[in-house]
């Protein structure tokens, strides 16, 4: 089971930000958890490093639940 | 909703206006055969492209050569350049399936390689040879155009040679390159018998030859022993359309995995060797 927001707040951490309690489904990465373009980068390859996934091989990643659908359950 | 998807030859039209807004006037991209050579032929290339409501919002080229896909001409329009957009177009370079190369990322996009965490390798090197009967001309005459009458075999080992533009030359030696009259030049890209190659450029006429390498190129060892100068020392600018009399080639090289240690990156590789923007 891929800990999606530990991940999150890693990279949120590296930038300085307040980490998260919790992650909402509909949240989407930049407009609601203030990521850019760089911080998607880290997260992507974060995210690949314990899942083997790249979330971005199909298209669009917007939001949190566009992720856990993604990932292993 | 956005979308990332290969442009096909008929998405040219569609293309342009986003080529034009991206990049300078004159640009390769903005001409179709430049297009159909880079991009329109999918066993040696292919452009990725953002959508979003139909325009064109991102993209990125891809070109396969020695088992890698080497990545050229990433650009993002501005109201989408902090999205997922750009890693959307990676993913998608990266599902092709050969490992992924860069050279000439600017501060951005080097950026970027560095939180993918993208293995830099060492710059690419480039050394000159200026002409002895040319040796006191500052940058400026070195590069006034000369005319050369005498012909030389058309190399036709890969894809590269068909470039729009180029006037490739092959010596009997195995030397190739392409020669730029207009700025009396000659840009070598496979060198061979090094001292017979210089010498039969210069007796052609032209006031120049440079040579675009790895750092563990052996051929280097030769050019030095034979006077050839890093670009730092010698003044032969590398951008030359138009002239950029102080310009360095400075040219950073970024890859998904590791690159084997003899492999040597040549002109043909990636953009750096794109005629028209030289």
């Amino acid at each position: 089971m891929i800990d999606l927001l530990q991940i999150i707040n890693t990279v949120l951490d590296n930038k300085g930000k307040p980490m998260l309690e919790s992650l909402n489904p509909n949240w989407k990465l930049r407009d609601d958890i203030g990521f850019n373009s760089f911080d998607l980068a880290e997260l992507t390859v974060r995210i690949e490093d314990v899942s083997g996934i790249d979330v971005f091989a199909n298209g669009i990643v917007e939001t949190v639940s566009d992720i856990l659908a993604l990932l292993p359950a | 909703m956005i979308e990332i998807r290969e442009a096909v030859m008929e998405d040219f039209d569609l293309l342009l206006p986003f080529y034009k807004q991206a990049y300078r006037p004159g640009h390769p991209l903005h001409n179709r055969d430049f297009f159909y050579w880079q991009f329109g032929q999918s066993l040696v290339g292919k452009a990725l492209m953002a959508l979003d409501h139909g325009l064109v919002v991102g993209h990125l080229g891809c070109n396969f050569a020695d088992g890698f896909n080497w990545l050229t001409n990433l650009f993002i329009l501005e109201p989408s350049r902090t999205g997922p957009v750009v890693m959307a177009l990676y993913g998608r370079a990266k599902k092709m399936g050969w490992p992924l190369v860069t050279t000439n990322a600017n501060p951005n996009a080097i950026a970027l390689y560095r939180r993918m965490r993208w293995y830099r390798q060492p710059n690419l090197e480039r050394y000159c040879l200026v002409n002895p009967a040319y040796k006191t001309l500052d940058a400026s005459a070195l590069t006034s155009p000369v005319v050369v009458t005498e012909q030389f075999e058309t190399p036709n080992t890969n894809h590269y040679w068909k470039q729009p533009g180029l006037k490739g030359f092959a010596l009997k030696n195995g030397s190739t390159g392409f020669l730029q009259s207009n700025v009396a030049g000659a840009r070598l890209i496979e060198a061979n018998n090094i001292e017979e190659t210089v010498a039969t450029i210069f007796a052609a006429g032209y006031k120049w030859i440079d040579y675009v390498t790895s750092w563990n190129d052996a051929m280097i060892d030769q050019m030095l022993s034979a006077n050839w100068q890093t670009e730092e020392e010698a003044n032969i600018p590398w951008l030359l359309n138009p002239i950029a009399t102080k310009s360095k080639s400075n040219i950073t090289v970024f890859s998904n995995a590791p690159m084997p240690r003899d492999f040597i990156i040549k002109r043909f590789h990636s953009d750096h060797g794109r005629v028209p923007s030289l």
